[in-house]
């Protein structure tokens, strides 16, 4: 099974030493430097500017959590579902940690993954299984492979750093501007990507992922937006379509819990067999 | 006796009012499990049996620290009397506070990071919990141990200490199952004998501390106790076979480290026999073990199908004698199938191959889940030994195994 964390759509990097809610050009600049001077003509500018804009506006918020259900759909129409906690924490000056409890399909219930996002190059992961009580690390540089079956994988849905992209605007789409971004990350699994951010709150609204011969593989749409400590925004509902196999996973979020008391001691690959699932149920019944 | 003083223990603490409406049942399966030999065996040896089992598994958090968890299990089979068991593979009551935590009660737990060993009949550190060979011939089945279990997490670093007062042994397939190594000759299960005059009782004790890296996890293992696996001296005579469980000092360490696309693994451990009292010459002399080895994954091969290449040493420096291990001298090579579908079905495919004579296990096995809430998994296996090799009984002989289970 892949990575779970899914959802965050916009989200944070913690590489930079600030304080909540006052990023600023200055107080990022040792971090935006060196990837300002990657964009040199006007149009990458425009377009990194408004990434930085929305990578300003979030961050601080110290923990999120929240409950995912996710519906598969195949060409045929089949469905098939998955049910996931995750509890997302900022750790210092680290990059974040995502600890995904699954609850549900019944057979994998309690298998628990842990994830350190990292600002450049692979991930670190640990898979939690709980029959056999084991806790293993796993390959983590597998970042475009399918996430627990989805069509997301799972470098659709972690967080979003600056640096792991050279962005482009291309264009003016009415309410959204439209901004192309190339994974700097050599194991991604598209050549460029496509995104549409809305004027009004400075959040991608829909992407489209591209491979190698400049094929559409798959579009992203992100909705039911919602605004938490009046800075961060959220999509509630995530839909990617795959145009290759006709397949289709919607993911529904419980509204983020922002800020929550959690045990940090989680957040470690010493401590998953320790997890109580039960004090996870109280999300699941949200 | 132990075992039911914990069942005792959690069933008042569940019955205080207080706790007694936050009992979470987890999960609950039913299933069952049907062994085919599609070779003709010896006389007494039938071609296979059939098996309901049932787990469930019930966790309260009885107050912000204290918690509790029971996982009782049955199995009731058709043909082999040794593979009916009740077992309850988890009934403990844990504390924890801060990064301290105390559990005490019959507990399950995995040391092993190798891949091998959770394939193929062998442990080197990953012994706490005896394993059931009547349950599963492949020796993945883990029994409960009764332990008392302290530990304290820093950032990076766990120390667990263990107290372990009540030793249980080994379960073997019956004369009448397939796979016990006799060929139906010897009841394995009988004439127990321990060095110490305490038996069973003896106490055993181990620590552990595992350091977690971003790259690597590294643990060393300290163990003091009784060999899970007995010594056997057979009698065709009696028809039946003395057992005897001997004590070991064991240094381990295992390292489970990513590398992009490749895992290294490695459980070693050194046994010191040399507690042992005078007057048991057939205990071995201190022995080493390892298994160690890589798994290299290939991503996105054939769509989203991802295939991992296992391969694994497997050494010990006691042989493959009687009261040593078939895999004394093995490699494993493997295959993993991932195709990351609805159903989250895995193929995996492995032999275990003996690098000085003729001896090889091959297995096959699938797993995937069917609808929303049964699991099936397909096991098929077969030997190829010769006669100086203990898996020589089960020359050219093969094993199907299908295992459904249903989840509420």
């Amino acid at each position: 099974m892949r990575a779970l964390v899914a959802a965050v759509a916009v989200s944070v990097a913690v590489a930079v030493p600030a304080l909540a809610g006052t990023y600023t050009d200055e107080s990022i600049k040792d971090y935006l430097t060196p990837i300002a001077a990657e964009h040199k003509s006007e149009e990458e500018k425009r377009g990194l500017e408004i990434y930085k804009k929305q990578y300003l506006m979030d961050e601080g918020w110290k923990t999120l959590e929240s409950r995912l259900d996710m519906v598969l759909i195949d060409a045929a129409g089949r469905e098939s579902h998955r049910t996931v906690v995750k509890r997302v924490i900022e750790d210092g000056n680290l990059p974040d940690k995502t600890l995904g409890v699954f609850l549900e399909p019944a057979d994998v219930r309690g298998t628990v993954m842990l994830t350190f996002e990292q600002s450049y190059g692979s991930d670190e992961q640990w898979l939690f299984l709980p029959s056999l009580k084991r806790t293993k690390k796993i390959n983590a540089e597998n970042k475009s492979g399918s996430f627990v079956g989805t069509e997301f994988s799972w470098e659709d849905i972690s967080t979003t750093e600056l640096t792991k992209f050279h962005y482009r605007y291309l264009r003016d789409d009415g309410d959204n501007s439209v901004v192309e971004r190339t994974p700097v990350y050599k194991f991604s699994g598209y050549a460029r990507e496509v995104t549409w951010v809305s004027k009004e709150n400075n959040q991608t609204v829909k992407i489209d992922y591209y491979d190698k011969k400049g094929d559409v593989l798959k579009t992203q749409t992100m909705g039911s937006w919602q605004h938490y400590e009046g800075r961060y925004w959220r999509p509630l509902r995530l839909e990617m379509d795959n145009h290759v196999n006709h397949k289709k996973t919607v993911i529904t979020l419980t509204p983020y819990r922002v800020g929550i008391d959690v045990d940090r001691q989680m957040f470690s690959s010493l401590g998953l067999d320790q997890i109580r699932l039960s004090d996870f149920n109280a999300v699941a019944k949200q | 006796m132990l075992m039911r003083a914990c069942c005792g223990v959690l069933a008042l603490c569940w019955l205080h009012p207080a706790c007694a409406t936050d009992i979470h049942l987890e999960k609950l399966y039913f299933g069952l499990e049907t062994y085919y030999y599609p070779e003709d065996g010896a006389s007494r040896q039938d071609h296979g049996s059939t098996a309901a089992v049932a787990q469930l598994e019930l966790q309260s958090a009885l107050s912000e620290r204290w918690s509790a968890r029971a996982t009782p299990f049955a199995r009731v089979d058709g043909h082999d009397s040794n593979r009916t068991i009740f077992d309850m593979r988890e009934a403990e009551i844990d504390y924890a506070k801060d990064r301290w935590r105390v559990a005490v009660g019959a507990r399950r737990l995995s040391w092993s990071v190798t891949e091998s060993v959770n394939i193929v009949p062998y442990q080197v550190v990953d012994i706490i919990n005896q394993r059931d060979l009547a349950g599963d011939p492949a020796g993945q089945e883990k029994m409960g141990a009764v332990m008392a279990m302290a530990s304290y997490q820093a950032d990076n670093t766990l120390v667990q200490a263990y107290w372990l007062p009540w030793f249980r042994p080994r379960r073997f397939p019956s004369t009448e199952a397939r796979e016990n190594p006799t060929r139906g000759q010897l009841d394995l299960n009988d004439d127990i004998h321990y060095v110490s005059g305490a038996g069973r009782y003896r106490q055993g004790a181990a620590l552990r501390l595992e350091q977690s890296f971003d790259a690597a996890n590294l643990a060393l293992i300290q163990y003091h106790g009784y060999a899970p696996q007995p010594l056997i001296e057979p009698n065709f005579a009696t028809g039946r076979a003395r057992q005897l469980y001997y004590v070991i000092d064991m240094s381990g360490v295992t390292v489970q480290a990513t590398y992009g696309k490749w895992l290294l693994k490695t459980e070693s451990a050194y046994f010191n026999t040399h507690a042992n009292p005078a007057g048991f010459p057939e205990i071995p002399a201190s022995y080493w073990a390892t298994v160690s080895g890589i798994e290299y994954t290939f991503l996105r091969v054939l769509g989203d199908s991802d295939l991992g290449v296992i391969v694994e040493w497997m050494h010990d420096s006691r042989g493959d004698g009687p009261n040593g291990t078939p895999f004394h001298n093995d490699v494993f090579a493997g295959l993993r199938w991932v195709p990351n579908d609805q159903s989250d079905s895995e193929l995996l495919g492995g032999v275990a191959r003996d690098l000085n004579k003729r001896a090889a296990v091959f297995q096959l096995q699938y797993k995937r889940r069917i609808g929303k809430r049964l699991e099936a998994e397909a096991v098929g296996r077969t030997f190829n030994a010769v006669a100086s090799s203990q898996l020589h009984s089960l020359e050219d002989d093969a094993v199907l195994l299908l295992r459904l289970r249903y989840f509420f």
